[in-house]
């Protein structure tokens, strides 16, 4: 059959934010598996400082209600829950890019997410599959994805997606450096989509060393506008 | 039981848990609220013998193909009519019959490229013809992955039996789509979206055939032809053949209705034109109507001069003055069906109403005859069902899947839908029911 390797704007978007959701289920499991064990010897109110670091306010009453929400409270964005379900609905539109073998591990995470939450569950253990699934996404997508361009679409939202959840956790600038290296490799060979400037001009930001509160505000403010879908 | 499926019954949780991975779902509004669902997968197969098969196989190709030239037919020259053999009451009040379709001639002469034939086998070993699909018959990419999953799950299965691999369907859909493409451009699905009840199989056929999964606002007409759009502006790839699981009047806003979301603006000129194929062709919902599933059998004969092989289910049109009193005498009997419904509803069982509501229905037959038409209720078989621990009987029926290009080719599988209520003879997804593999046998 005679192929195509466009990709329509409306996919580019999808695959995008496929990245970025998968990406935040990963690295918002992987914060609170570390919140968690901070939470063993700290005060139980240290919940509401991982909580605002996603801007918004605490609205959990108890160390217990706090652990839920943040699982499985589909109405609250930052949710595991509902990133997951993020990534799963742009993924469904994908199928025939991604391919039903790496769409599965999304289909999984979900209902296993589901169940969990209908059993209340809140040991983070229990969810262990759900980011050795993530893994397996991103590795199935680099494996079987064809189209070169839709796998660098999804690593660039992946990769945005990482840099905004160092900048959120103030993790050192080198880490964050590091990321937007990745990055730039990849803005490389979607000229259609990438905002070089933008990238230079967090460069520059980092290029001090040290960023405080203000700084990282505005650093969240360029990630989020280097890549144009 | 045939040999080998104890096995595939106790690894069924298997089998679930990969249906769950794979996304195997469908959708239903009801009350206006859109509900996914896991498809209920049951699995014990139909099983068709090789003796059935060669029964079936022949009749159903003899069907399509007579159905084609039916609508070849009724868009240029009306033969048909004029020669007394279809009333044009029934041509040209469906609600199926396009006036914009008349003089277009698609791509080889084939309207319907994909045709669902629905299917049920009686306690005597006859088959009879339920419904006829052809605008947009849904549901083969349920054995097919069903199919890859039980044999992933049980090969002891297949290996002691000696079944026909049906995973061949997304290559005869990639075939026919080549040769309607006939070289302009890409093959495109084009899908209604995410919400449509369907939604599964449309991505899925994308994946299996290598055709670009299309959403509206993706495909538009420019200089005669209709392209797929890139990121840029002007990049842009030329679309040869579009198997549209979008219904003909959201196709076009442009020449239907004219709010619609779904389709593309222009198409239907390009398609006019030559331009660009579309499968199902438009306007085949003439030929899938209700009323004229009755005159089925006579198109065999008109048509191609041969025997009709299948028959359909005895049934009766209140236009016709001696069915009409026949229906009369027998409401309580027969199954009555409004022609312009589909997928389970309008489906009325005479035994099933209170003196009131059949006496409402008599009232709606008096007072438009070709809205109707009526059926003895056939005493089909059961099949076995896995419910709990154990296994129960339930009324099941089979669509059987034509593909029609150059040449017309009959799936050797098919999609056995089973009711899981044991009182109702009803089998449509949209109304709870289940499906199971169907095993051509070799």
């Amino acid at each position: 059959m005679t192929q195509s390797t466009i990709i329509s704007a409306a996919n580019a978007n999808r695959l995008y934010w496929l990245g970025r959701y998968e990406e935040r289920v990963y690295t918002t499991l992987h914060l609170l598996r570390k919140c968690y064990d901070k939470m063993i010897d700290g005060e139980p109110a240290d919940y509401a400082s991982f909580w605002r670091r996603f801007d918004v306010d605490n609205t959990y009453a108890s160390v217990e209600e706090f652990e839920l929400g943040m699982l499985y409270d589909e109405h609250h964005p930052s949710s595991v829950l509902s990133a997951q379900l993020g990534a799963l609905d742009n993924a469904m539109l994908l199928r025939n890019s991604i391919t039903s073998e790496t769409l599965s591990y999304l289909e999984m995470s979900v209902a296993r997410l589901r169940r969990c939450k209908a059993e209340r569950r809140m040991n983070i253990t229990d969810l262990q599959p759900v980011t050795d699934w993530a893994l397996a996404f991103f590795g199935s997508a680099e494996q079987r994805i064809e189209n070169t361009m839709a796998l660098d679409i999804i690593q660039a939202g992946r990769i945005t997606e990482h840099i905004d959840m160092l900048l959120r956790f103030d993790y050192p600038v080198e880490r964050v450096s590091f990321a937007l290296d990745a990055l730039q490799q990849r803005l490389e060979r979607l000229p259609e989509l990438a905002d070089m400037a933008v990238a230079g001009q967090i460069r520059a930001r980092l290029g001090g060393g040290i960023y405080n509160a203000d700084v990282r505000n505005e650093l969240l403010g360029l990630i989020n506008g280097v890549v144009r879908v | 039981m045939i040999k080998g499926f104890k096995d595939l019954l106790d690894n069924r949780d298997r089998v679930n848990n990969w249906m769950e991975r794979f996304g195997v779902r469908f959708g239903v509004y009801k009350h206006g609220v859109f509900n996914e669902q896991l498809f209920p997968f049951d699995p014990v197969a139909r099983v068709i013998s090789r003796q059935d098969w060669q029964y079936l196989e022949p009749g159903l190709r003899q069907r399509v193909r007579a159905l084609n030239m039916f609508l070849l037919d009724i868009y240029h020259e009306k033969r048909i009519v004029r020669d007394g053999i279809v009333p044009e009451e029934f041509v040209y009040a469906s609600k199926g019959y396009m006036p914009e379709c008349e003089g277009i001639t698609p791509q080889g002469g084939v309207y319907a490229h994909i045709a669902g034939i629905d299917l049920v086998e009686g306690k005597d070993g006859q088959w009879y013809v339920l419904e006829d699909n052809l605008r947009i018959p849904s549901g083969a990419s349920y054995p097919m992955i069903a199919r890859t999953i039980t044999r992933k799950v049980s090969p002891y299965t297949f290996a002691t039996n000696d079944v026909a691999d049906n995973r061949d369907y997304a290559d005869l859909l990639r075939e026919m789509m080549e040769q309607m493409a006939a070289g302009r451009g890409i093959s495109v699905i084009l899908t209604p979206g995410r919400f449509n009840s369907a939604y599964f199989e449309h991505s899925y056929f994308a994946e299996k055939t290598g055709a670009v999964l299309a959403y509206p606002g993706d495909l538009f007409v420019e200089d005669g032809a209709v392209y797929y759009g890139g990121l840029n502006q002007d990049e842009k790839t030329r679309v040869g053949c579009i198997y549209r699981r979008v219904s003909d009047e959201y196709m076009d806003p442009l020449a239907f209705v004219p709010d619609s979301l779904l389709g593309i603006p222009g198409v239907m000129q390009v398609y006019r034109e030559g331009g660009v194929a579309l499968i199902n062709a438009m306007g085949n919902g003439v030929a899938d109507d209700k009323g004229i599933y009755y005159f089925v059998p006579k198109m065999v004969k008109y048509y191609l001069g041969e025997e009709p092989i299948l028959h359909n289910a005895p049934t009766y049109l209140p236009y016709f003055k001696e069915d009409y009193d026949y229906v009369m005498d027998n409401l309580a009997r027969l199954v009555i069906k409004d022609v312009s419904e589909a997928g389970g509803y309008g489906v009325v069982f005479g035994r099933d109403l209170d003196a009131e509501h059949l006496a409402e229905l008599r009232q709606l037959i008096i007072s438009d005859p070709r809205r109707w038409i009526a059926q003895e209720v056939i005493d089909f078989k059961d099949l076995q069902i896995v419910e709990g621990e154990e296994l129960v009987w339930r009324k099941a029926d089979l669509r059987a899947f034509v593909v029609s290009g150059q040449d017309t080719r009959v799936w050797k599988s098919g999609l056995t839908r089973f009711s899981r209520n044991p009182a109702s003879f009803v089998v449509n997804s949209s109304q709870g029911g289940g499906f199971k593999d169907t095993w051509v046998m070799e």
